[in-house]
Order: structure tokens, then C-alpha cells, then sequence
């Protein structure tokens, strides 16, 4: 082998990779999590703005729509707040005085030491 | 009895999310990759770069490898084509220096002699990688071809001819 040739050789021998490299395969994992989310983030983005964008679309009649809705809930608004008072008074009414519940904090075992 | 799954079973599972698919490929093929961008790009740490977005293009499109060509080939395929764009955007770079300030001759210099990497430097691209791949990487004149997108012949006489300036520049600096 000329010494040209023996040249040729260590170069090649000095510019190889090693085998194995964990640090290389981690250095590539870590590119694609970065590619992964920014792809995630750009989806986020994009489903942010199809959102905005269909909103301000849909807008006019959204707004119609709910106008509709909460004038027809007027004449049932006043029926409403009744039915809901009466229930939170039905629900007190039944309940268990607070005392007795103090009572049996007190005297668990019923002892009857309590005047 | 070798256990250890061929390329296609690895491609295959890659495909269907194994990230430890993916990690055995970069793990089993990164020499080849890195080696090969090492010997056409005179900075290491650009060529480990390059390797690292070869692999990430390769996880981004590895629904296009077709097991016709191997997957080394196929990656180092990835590689060039990174390298080709990564001296374009280079020597955009550098003649924006060069406007700036004008570039050092380094071979005004009469002491100066070529080492082998320089000597590669001075082959044309398409040889010095046909060069790096065929005898730096034990490469296969047609697996040579693929990667390349070059015909057979003419790799065949890259690698030829590569080789014969190589050595005439290295046997003799000092003519």
C-alpha cells in the first residue's frame, strides 16, 4: 500500500461515527418531541382560529337565535323562581333539626347525660 | 440465531408509532449517515447536525421508503439532499461575508499542503460523494447510484477518477 493510500485510510478510520451512540439517538428523539409539538401547538392554533372565525360567521344568527330562546323563557321566569323557592324550603323543612345532629356529636353513645 | 428485526420489520413498527422502532434505526444506521456527511463537510459538528435533521426528515416521511433500496441508502439519500441544500444556503451566507470583507487566499501560501480532507474538498461534489460513500463507506457502486440519483456508469467513473486525483494529490504535494 503506497503511503498516498495508507493516508487515505486513516482518513477514512478518522472520520467514521462510532457504532453506537446513545447521545446522537437521544439528540434525534428530542428533535422529533420539539417537531411534535410545534405541530401540536400549530393544530391548537389553527382549531383556535377555525373557532373565532366561525363565530364571528355565525354571529348574526347565533345572537338571533338566543334572543329567540330567552324571550320565550320570559313569562316562565317568575314561575321558575317560584318552584325553586318552594323546593329550597321543602328541603329545610325536612332536614333534621341542627341540634340533634349537635347531640349526637355530643353524646354519641346516647348516654342521656345531656339535660 | 439472530434476533435482531430486519430494517422493514423496524420501518414497519416505526410506522405504527414504535418510538423504540425509530430509536433502534437512527441507532443502527447513524454511522453510516454521520460518516458520510463527515467526509463531505469539513466540520464535524455541521455533519452530526445534518445527520440529526436527516433523521427527523426520515421519522417525518417515512411512509415514502419503498424497501427496493435499503434503508441505509435510502437515509444517506435524505442526507444528500440535506447536504446539496445546506451548501446552497452556505455559500449564500458566504458571499454575503465576502461582500462585507474579502476572503483570505489560503493558497497564497507556498507551505501549505493539502491534507486529505482538503484534497477531498477540491473533487467535485457528485465525486467526492460518490468517493466518501464507495470507499469511506464500503458502499456498493449501485447502492452508491441510488442514494445519489446518479446513473451506475457514472458513479462507476466518479469513483475512478475520484480516487486517481485523490491519490496523485496526496502521493506528490509538493508538485
Amino acid at each position: 500500500m503506497s503511503e498516498a493510500e495508507t493516508r487515505l485510510a486513516e482518513f477514512w478510520t478518522a472520520t467514521d461515527a462510532p457504532s453506537r451512540d446513545l447521545a446522537f439517538a437521544l439528540a434525534v428523539e428530542e428533535r422529533i418531541a420539539r417537531r411534535l409539538m410545534l405541530i401540536d401547538v400549530a393544530g391548537r392554533i389553527a382549531a383556535g382560529l377555525i373557532a373565532i372565525t366561525a363565530l364571528v360567521v355565525f354571529a348574526p344568527a347565533l345572537l338571533a337565535l338566543a334572543g329567540e330562546f330567552v324571550g320565550s323563557l320570559d313569562p316562565a321566569g317568575p314561575v321558575l323562581a317560584a318552584v325553586a323557592a318552594l323546593g329550597a324550603v321543602m328541603i329545610r323543612l325536612t332536614r333534621a333539626p341542627v341540634e340533634a345532629w349537635l347531640g349526637d356529636l355530643e353524646d354519641p353513645v346516647g348516654s342521656g347525660t345531656r339535660p | 440465531m439472530n434476533l435482531s428485526p430486519s430494517d422493514d420489520e423496524l420501518v414497519a413498527a416505526a410506522r405504527r408509532g414504535s418510538q423504540g422502532a425509530f430509536r433502534e434505526i437512527v441507532e443502527r444506521h447513524q454511522q453510516a449517515v454521520r460518516a458520510f456527511l463527515r467526509r463531505t463537510l469539513a466540520d464535524p459538528a455541521d455533519a452530526d447536525d445534518l445527520a440529526q435533521e436527516t433523521f427527523l426528515a426520515a421519522w417525518t416521511g417515512l411512509w415514502r421508503y419503498r424497501s427496493q433500496a435499503s434503508l441505509r441508502s435510502w437515509l444517506c439519500a435524505i442526507a444528500w439532499k440535506k447536504r446539496l441544500t445546506w451548501d446552497r444556503s452556505r455559500r449564500r451566507d458566504r458571499l454575503r461575508l465576502e461582500a462585507l470583507e474579502p476572503p483570505a487566499h489560503a493558497d497564497q501560501c507556498p507551505d501549505r499542503r493539502l491534507d486529505v480532507g482538503a484534497a477531498l474538498a477540491t473533487l467535485p461534489e457528485a465525486q467526492r460523494a460518490a468517493v466518501a460513500l464507495c470507499l469511506g463507506g464500503g458502499f456498493s457502486h449501485a447502492e452508491a447510484a441510488g442514494t445519489l440519483g446518479l446513473p451506475l456508469g457514472t458513479i462507476k467513473s466518479h469513483v475512478e477518477r475520484g480516487r486517481a486525483k485523490l491519490l496523485a494529490v496526496l502521493g506528490d504535494p509538493d508538485e
